[in-house]
């Protein structure tokens, strides 16, 4: 498949993901609440009618006034809280992205490097210990002990240095370990090449051997595992958010979801939201993966052979 | 003892196991799960719940006086079905599809790459809570097995992709190319030279895709999305969704806001009780990777 084909297909998919999502949110979710004598009956009846108002609703929304309608807040319109939202997002997103990535790189080839040596079997024994502990928990714990021994640390606040970085590390947790495990498997896949026989044959140091050209073969197959960093990265941050109660765009998104024990979804569901959300994330996640396409064919150190 | 993580592995797995179907006929352990309202200590004095941990209690007891010991190896067998039967029809569909599309055309190869690709564009976590808001899966009668069915299809295209991948590769291995040759029937092809050899990543991936719903059901019970619920009414009019079942998830979202009053303890142990799960699992599927690919080096 040529280049400029791939790029499209990955644009295309997105579209009519979208559009799945866009129909999955707008699915009549109102419940028929009635007091029955002496109790409380919730009846739900799905409509064809409702649904399609729905979607004619948000498409005329959207085409003709340039509004994804209201909030819950009644002075606020969704575009302007998903971008909101998203402000306090990215920047966490961006910096996670990328200690993660450089981080986990390096962590990988540590982990490889040390894989030859008797303690190698720590540096693969905490990648798994970290990869089963449930996200929920580690950031429990952290917080506890943040709270307990460093009160100093306003890890709840919203200005000064802490209120980004503190949850972008906690991001970039899960996915670094993620990149190292993939990291040091693809050096790993690549023992006893020839290519690095004939590198050692010739004297060349072993440092110089891994970084120049292992690295490089293994770069494609890291490269490919972008798009599954950053969906990790978003799934993280949602917990993250949650926990630190910060006003970012995964903790908006599952607020508009309006998730309640009374009634499932409450009367405060924002589809706008969590389309205009949906929507930001894809375009990211779309970037993302023309990124790792891009880098993967010009970083082949077979490309042009 | 060359393979110490399959080791470790199945020792765990054992002791899992062992609480799972053994732990509910041991002494120490409610297995109705009664609650206690209150007791009296030594010196004739009332003690209310929660109960510190004791000789009684081991980890203590919640507010309602129920021991929480008793309530997560009771809740062990529920959570552990509920984990396995999300992953093995998960593995059920995707198999099938991904050998179907191992040639990387027609209709299965499709179906396959558009599932994949859709639910790769947002984190299986939100999409695991749109699906399962939706109204008619609330009161639904069967909603743990809609809630199963929903959990393995987000992933099915993932997984079938991973196998559409590895029997790719296979196919183009010499021996299977000699099948070709002799002329065998796709099924028998598949029975004899695709299976085996793709059996040990399988098998690989299903523990740590056990792992994986661990977390994934234990973050939806964090977010108080119970897996089996019942509508009922808590105050005059008030109706409020309840989780009917012990699992581990549940216990985790009845006890969520506990923590915002430090109360740190209930919410850890269903938690830890989770992470031993997954670090099982990991570590299984670690060990028998291990041990596969100890044998193939074996055999060169």
């Amino acid at each position: 498949m040529s280049f400029r084909s791939q790029l499209l297909r990955s644009f295309v998919i997105g579209v009519v993901a979208m559009i799945l999502i866009i129909l999955i949110v707008l699915f009549p979710r109102q419940l028929d609440i009635t007091v029955d004598r002496y109790k409380v009956v919730a009846d739900y009846q799905f409509s064809w009618n409702v649904y399609g108002n729905n979607i004619i609703q948000f498409l005329k929304g959207v085409v003709q006034d340039h509004t994804l309608g209201m909030t819950r807040h009644h002075d606020e319109t969704a575009g302007t809280a998903v971008l909101r939202s998203m402000s306090f997002s990215l920047i966490i997103i961006v910096t996670a992205f990328t200690i993660s990535f450089v981080l986990g790189t390096l962590k990988g080839i540590l982990d490889y490097q040390g894989s030859r040596r008797k303690i190698g079997f720590l540096g693969n024994w905490t990648t798994w210990l970290f990869q089963s502990i449930p996200d929920f928990l580690l950031l429990l714990l952290i917080q506890w002990l943040l709270i307990r021994y460093v009160p100093s640390l306003r890890i709840f606040t919203q200005e000064g240095w802490t209120a980004f970085l503190l949850p972008s590390l906690l991001v970039s947790i899960y996915p670094l370990v993620y990149i190292a495990r993939i990291t040091s498997a693809s050096l790993a896949a690549q023992e006893g090449q020839l290519y690095i026989k004939v590198a050692c044959a010739k004297g060349l140091p072993r440092t110089l051997v891994l970084c120049k050209h292992m690295l490089a073969n293994c770069a494609g197959s890291i490269l490919s595992h972008l798009n599954s960093l950053f969906v990790y990265i978003l799934s993280n941050l949602l917990m993250v958010e949650y926990f630190m109660n910060y006003p970012g765009a995964a903790h908006r998104l599952f607020k508009a979801m309006d998730y309640s024990t009374s009634f499932g979804t409450g009367h405060n569901y924002e589809p706008g939201v969590i389309i205009g959300i949906c929507f930001c994330f894809m375009l990211l996640l779309l970037f993302v993966q023309w990124i790792s396409q891009i880098s993967r064919t010009y970083l082949d150190p077979r490309k042009g052979v | 003892m060359r393979n110490l993580t399959l080791w470790i592995g199945a020792i765990m797995f054992t002791l899992l196991m062992f609480v799972t179907f053994a732990g509910p006929y041991l002494p120490f352990i409610d297995q109705t799960l009664t609650p206690e309202k209150h007791r009296w200590s030594q010196d004739e004095r009332l003690i209310l719940p929660p109960y510190e941990p004791s000789s009684h209690n081991l980890l203590g007891s919640d507010k309602d006086g129920v021991d929480n010991l008793s309530k997560i190896i009771v809740g062990a067998k529920e959570t552990l079905l509920i984990i396995f039967s999300i992953t093995a029809l998960r593995y059920m569909i995707a198999v099938p599809l991904g050998l179907l599309a191992y040639q990387k055309k027609g209709l299965a190869n499709s179906i396959l790459t558009a599932w994949n690709q859709l639910f790769s564009y947002l984190p299986t976590l939100f999409s695991a809570v749109l699906l399962l808001s939706l109204p008619f899966l609330l009161f639904a009668t069967w909603r743990l097995l809609w809630v199963i069915f929903i959990l393995a299809a987000i992933e099915i295209g993932r997984v079938a992709y991973m196998i559409q991948q590895q029997t790719y590769q296979i196919s183009r291995e010499p021996y299977v190319e000699a099948g070709y040759a002799l002329g065998l029937r796709p099924w028998r092809l598949t029975k004899s030279y695709f299976i085996p050899a793709l059996m040990p990543e399988i098998i690989v991936h299903f523990c740590v895709d056990l792992g994986k719903v661990t977390l994934l059901i234990g973050q939806l019970g964090v977010l108080s999305i119970f897996l089996s619920q019942e509508w009922v009414e808590v105050g005059a009019m008030s109706m409020k969704l309840m989780n009917t079942s012990h699992n581990w998830m549940s216990l985790l979202a009845s006890m969520r806001a506990d923590i915002y009053v430090s109360k740190f303890t209930y919410i850890f142990y269903p938690a830890l009780a989770i992470m031993f799960t997954i670090l099982t699992f990991n570590v299984l599927g670690e060990g028998i990777r291990a041990h596969f690919n100890r044998r193939t080096h074996h055999s060169l």
